[in-house]
């Protein structure tokens, strides 16, 4: 096989090989799973950078191989025509057609494809000879006149033989011409000649010679090393992959370990720990992960203990207590053993709140509540509802034990000593029971059933527990039927409730008439009950802003009524600390109020100074606001607080009524007299106008205007009535009637 | 048979020559008169002819008139100036100064230090010269005492050179050397002829045929010659570097005074008497004792004083 032959068997094997790793990677691409696979893809795209590397490598190596083998095959012609010029003289001497020596050569370098020896006009071959027997290298014409020409003026300057490389004749064979020269040193100079020096000498160009030699003999190898090489690396590669794929597998599997784990916590579970195992980086993913979940963990435990507990005593709350009260409701239900449901409620609460403040009432509820809990067993249930009520769910126990109970617990109380700085107290409590021993009603039945009960207590004096009975009186029984919850929320949609007006008079003459509205809710028939059989249950139940809306809409509508007579009627309406939390009161009282064309300053919102001293910052900003209006304002039961007077300085309001305690006792209590006597100063040095409730006789009247009361309101001057009287009242009008 | 009939002529000729000696020394020298007049040609302005001038102008003094040759202009100018009867006898020193000198008609022309002067026409009863090459028989004379062995040598020439390969075979018969004579074209075919017959021969007498020396041609030349361990005996000893055994050159004073000879032959005669090229009495010979000592020769007697040691 030639090597021009082998060069193109090794170029064509190549092909074929590089074309089997092209199809062999299409396949690879098409036999991938559907679902794409990372390992895969990490794998595919380390073997497309690999090949893209390698046909890179393989490029650059075959371009500079290349060019360095052209430029090896020039250096070797410039050396074998100067070989040939001398082999050739021959040639030129005695015209021979053999010269064995070339042949010779040629014969041990097969590089040398072919030589020609031409005349001097470089058309006339004088002697050829062919390295390659089956392979004939013609050339039509011999050299181009252009290269004969360029190459005789070459050749005539200069010591330095002139090739000229002829690139375009033969296809991996480099063709390089040489003219044949003689020379002659200068006539004159033959004598002076000096090896030394460079002697005068003429130049003239005999012939030239032509030269091929062949580059198929080094690409042959060039190619043959490349495949063995490809070979090599394609071992390689198919080696790498395999082991690659081990690699990246093994270094992935904690990866799709997490899959487990985070199935476990889609689903809520949250004892999960992932495995923190693997390379760091997926190591980091699952360290992550483990700080995500506990974060989560606690954030669940937070949110948990802020819907189900109470954050003041620790105790669980309403929501809980009722979920826990309707499990043991269906276990009841399924046959187990009846539990007791108790609802405590503290005695004087108020009194120690208002005396020592909000902060010792806390303390008081905490202690209350480690009390109960410390009483009762693990499998009861303590649980604060709000303010000073207490609920105990106490499994297993009939109604005798349940009482035994509840005398245990009144023990407890009578034992409870409450210490705040020098103050020692006792705390009672009133215990309302019921027995839950079937699965007929409800929780919010049976809360409903144990709250009558302790209202039961209360109104037996307190300090005592009360069972609730099915055979209890009419009211018992409406509340009962329909708890009080219900029955507010029946009253607001059905306008269950009604207003009295109780008049309010100026000691000067006043074009104003002013009432208090006082509510009262309808009963089935037609008696009317007061606020306070309600509004405890009303505040347990959040139902006070719904109370709060339904009477500032309709005292407004009573005053369009009112004004619509002529009148100038201004109704005080009391309202719950909620109305301080509801931000669309404002623009829903002034919406009310242009709708009904009612003059702002007929409306006058009462609350209490207990309420507005605990809500200073929003009551003051509610105040202003509806002033901006021109609504007015009236802190009520001013003085029962025991406020620091400071706060109606910062309180934006038009009406000190001063709480009723401290007017009817006046006449004969000093104290109070002087209690009065100073809210009454106050409210003239602050240019507020004051109102004495309870105002019951002529002597509190005479004595109140002595002391510089401007407003009067009670029995005396007038009882709550369903309508408005006929005409205005006024002082003369009163002391006449009396 | 033919030995004794070689010794036969041998002596016959020997004889003969020394009558003819005789009678040269018993006949006085001839002298240009003071009013003769001598145009010299210079070719070329080098050492050498530079030198040549310089010792032939102790013989001609003031009588002779030193034209250089240039430019075409210049050969024009000096050609009409040497053709004026008054210009007198024309000296051509060099090949260039020679070629010239052909267009000069009538008038007696001598060259001198002009190899091939055959081929450039210098022939004719008014047109001789002195040699540039020393007698060969001081050249065979010296090589043969320095190499006794030495038996075949060869000369390679251009063409047109018989009748000075005629004198050189005349006198290296005597010394029972034979003449190998290859007459090429060109500075490559004498490479090759010398390669080609290197087996041949003993050594080499370069001479001064600048038509087929080139400067590469004597390096590789020489080269050839002390890789083969051949003896070279050249014309000039500037080549005693490249390896060559002895150098043999007429004196310049010799050229001249044979020079000043001829002319004073020629002045008093129409024709110019004697052969074509004669040459110079004295040669200045020096031996490379490096390349004596390479080829294992030892120089003796009076040879000693031309040894130099480079």
């Amino acid at each position: 096989m030639s090597s021009s032959d082998r060069a193109s068997w090794y170029q064509n094997t190549f092909l074929q090989v590089t074309g089997k790793i092209t199809d062999s990677l299409s396949k690879l691409k098409l036999t991938l799973p559907v679902k794409k696979s990372m390992v895969n893809r990490i794998l595919l795209v380390q073997l497309l950078w690999a090949l893209c590397v390698y046909l890179a490598v393989v490029g650059v190596l075959w371009w500079n191989s290349n060019r360095l083998i052209e430029v090896s095959v020039q250096h070797q012609a410039r050396q074998w025509v100067r070989e040939m010029d001398s082999l050739g003289t021959r040639v030129y001497v005695s015209r021979v057609k053999r010269l064995p020596q070339i042949e010779q050569r040629m014969q041990n370098t097969p590089e040398i494809a072919y030589v020609r020896f031409f005349d001097k006009s470089g058309s006339k071959v004088l002697y050829q000879h062919s390295g390659k027997k089956d392979q004939e290298f013609t050339l039509a014409g011999g050299m181009d006149e252009s290269q004969v020409q360029h190459l005789a003026q070459l050749g005539t300057q200069g010591d330095e033989l002139p090739v000229l490389f002829d690139p375009a004749t033969y296809e991996s064979v480099t063709r390089v011409l040489t003219p044949v020269r003689v020379r002659s040193i200068a006539a004159d100079d033959i004598l002076n000649f000096d090896p030394d020096k460079d002697a005068h000498e003429t130049t003239r160009v005999i012939g030239f010679i032509d030269l091929g030699m062949d580059r198929s003999y080094y690409l042959s190898y060039l190619l043959s090393t490349m495949l063995y090489t490809s070979l090599g690396i394609l071992t390689l590669f198919i080696v790498s992959v395999w082991v690659g794929r081990g690699i990246v597998v093994r270094s992935l599997a904690p990866l799709s370990n997490l899959m487990m784990p985070l199935a476990r916590l889609a689903r809520g579970e949250r004892d999960v720990e992932v495995q923190t195992t693997g390379d760091e980086e997926i190591s980091a993913i699952s360290r992550a992960l483990n700080t995500t979940i506990d974060a989560v963990r606690e954030r669940d435990n937070s949110l948990r203990q802020l819907a189900e507990y109470d954050s003041l005593t620790g105790l669980v709350n309403r929501n809980r207590f009722t979920q826990e009260l309707e499990t043991e409701i269906a276990r009841i239900t399924r046959g187990g053993e009846p539990a007791s449901l108790f609802f405590v409620d503290l005695d004087q609460f108020k009194y120690i709140n208002d005396t020592l403040g909000h902060a010792a009432g806390d303390r008081l509820l905490q202690q209350v509540g480690n009390a109960l809990m410390n009483r009762m067993r693990d499998v009861d249930i303590v649980a604060r509802f709000g303010g000073d009520e207490f609920a105990i769910l106490a499994r297993g126990t009939s109604q005798r034990s349940a009482t035994g109970l509840a005398n245990s617990l009144l023990k407890l109380f009578r034992d409870l000593r409450f210490n705040e700085g020098e103050h020692a107290l006792h705390v009672h409590c009133s215990i309302g029971i019921t027995l839950i021993d079937s699965g007929t009603r409800s929780a919010q039945d049976f809360l409903a059933q144990a709250d009558m009960a302790c209202h039961q207590a209360k109104a037996s004096g307190r300090n005592c527990y009360s069972v609730y009975q099915e055979k209890d009186d009419a009211k018992g029984r409406m509340a009962a039927d329909m708890s009080w919850s219900q029955a507010i929320l029946n009253a607001i949609a059905q306008d269950g409730f009604a207003f009295q007006y109780q008049p309010i008079v100026s000691a000067s003459s006043e074009e104003w008439e002013n009432y208090e509205v006082l509510l009262r809710m309808v009963g089935d028939d037609g008696e009317l009950i007061a606020p306070s059989a309600f509004l405890s249950s009303a505040e347990r139940f959040g139902l006070m802003p719904k109370i709060d809306a339904w009477v500032i809409r309709n005292a407004i509508q009573a005053l369009a009524g009112f004004n619509g007579s002529k009148r100038k009627v201004r109704l005080f309406i009391n309202l719950s600390g909620h109305i301080f939390k509801d931000t669309e009161i404002i623009s829903s009282i002034r919406d009310m109020l242009k709708q009904h064309k009612v003059p702002p300053e007929a409306l006058c919102l009462e609350v209490t100074e207990q309420v507005a001293v605990q809500h200073l910052e929003e009551a003051s900003l509610l105040m202003r606001s509806l002033q901006k209006i021109g609504c007015l304002f009236a802190l009520d039961d001013f003085g029962a607080g025991f406020s620091s007077l400071t706060y109606i300085k910062h309180l934006p309001i038009d009406f000190i009524k001063i709480d009723g305690s401290f007017v009817s006792n006046m006449r004969h209590d000093q104290i109070d007299q002087a209690m009065v006597q100073l809210f009454a100063q106050v409210g003239k040095t602050l240019g507020k106008k004051t109102v004495a409730e309870y105002v019951e006789n002529l002597e509190t009247l005479a004595m109140l205007k002595k002391l510089g009361v401007t407003y009067f309101q009670g029995y005396y001057v007038g009882k709550p009535q369903g309508a408005l009287p006929d005409k205005a009242l006024s002082l003369r009008k009163i002391k006449a009637r009396s | 048979m033919d030995r004794q009939a070689y010794k036969l002529g041998g002596w016959i000729g020997c004889i003969a020559l020394g009558l003819l000696l005789s009678a040269c020394q018993s006949r006085a020298p001839l002298e240009l008169p003071p009013a003769a007049k001598v145009t010299v040609l210079q070719g070329r302005n080098n050492a050498d002819t530079r030198r040549l001038i310089k010792a032939l102008r102790v013989h001609l003094g003031q009588r002779m008139q030193v034209m250089r040759l240039g430019s075409k202009t210049t050969n024009n100018r000096v050609l009409k100036a040497a053709r004026k009867p008054e210009s007198g006898q024309v000296v051509a020193i060099g090949p260039r100064a020679a070629r010239l000198a052909r267009y000069i008609k009538d008038k007696q022309i001598i060259f001198v230090r002009v190899f091939n002067y055959q081929a450039i026409g210098m022939k004719g009863d008014i047109r001789k010269g002195v040699s540039v090459l020393p007698d060969s028989e001081t050249v065979f004379d010296n090589w043969k005492q320095l190499s006794p062995k030495l038996r075949n040598v060869g000369i390679i020439t251009g063409h047109s050179t018989g009748n000075t390969l005629a004198d050189i075979r005349a006198s290296a018969s005597h010394y029972g050397i034979r003449i190998h004579h290859v007459v090429v074209r060109n500075d490559k075919e004498m490479v090759y002829a010398a390669r080609k017959m290197a087996r041949k021969v003993d050594g080499y007498w370069l001479l001064p045929d600048e038509r087929i020396l080139s400067g590469s041609s004597i390096r590789r030349f020489m080269g050839r010659a002390v890789r083969d361990s051949k003896q070279v005996v050249s014309y000039t000893p500037s080549l005693l570097k490249l390896g060559a055994l002895m150098s043999v050159e007429p004196t310049h004073q010799s050229i001249a005074e044979r020079l000043n000879e001829r002319l004073a032959d020629g002045y008093y005669r129409q024709l110019i008497p004697g052969p074509t090229v004669d040459y110079a009495r004295d040669a200045e010979i020096r031996i490379s004792a490096m390349a004596a000592k390479r080829l294992g020769l030892m120089p003796s007697g009076r040879q000693g004083q031309y040894v130099i040691k480079r």
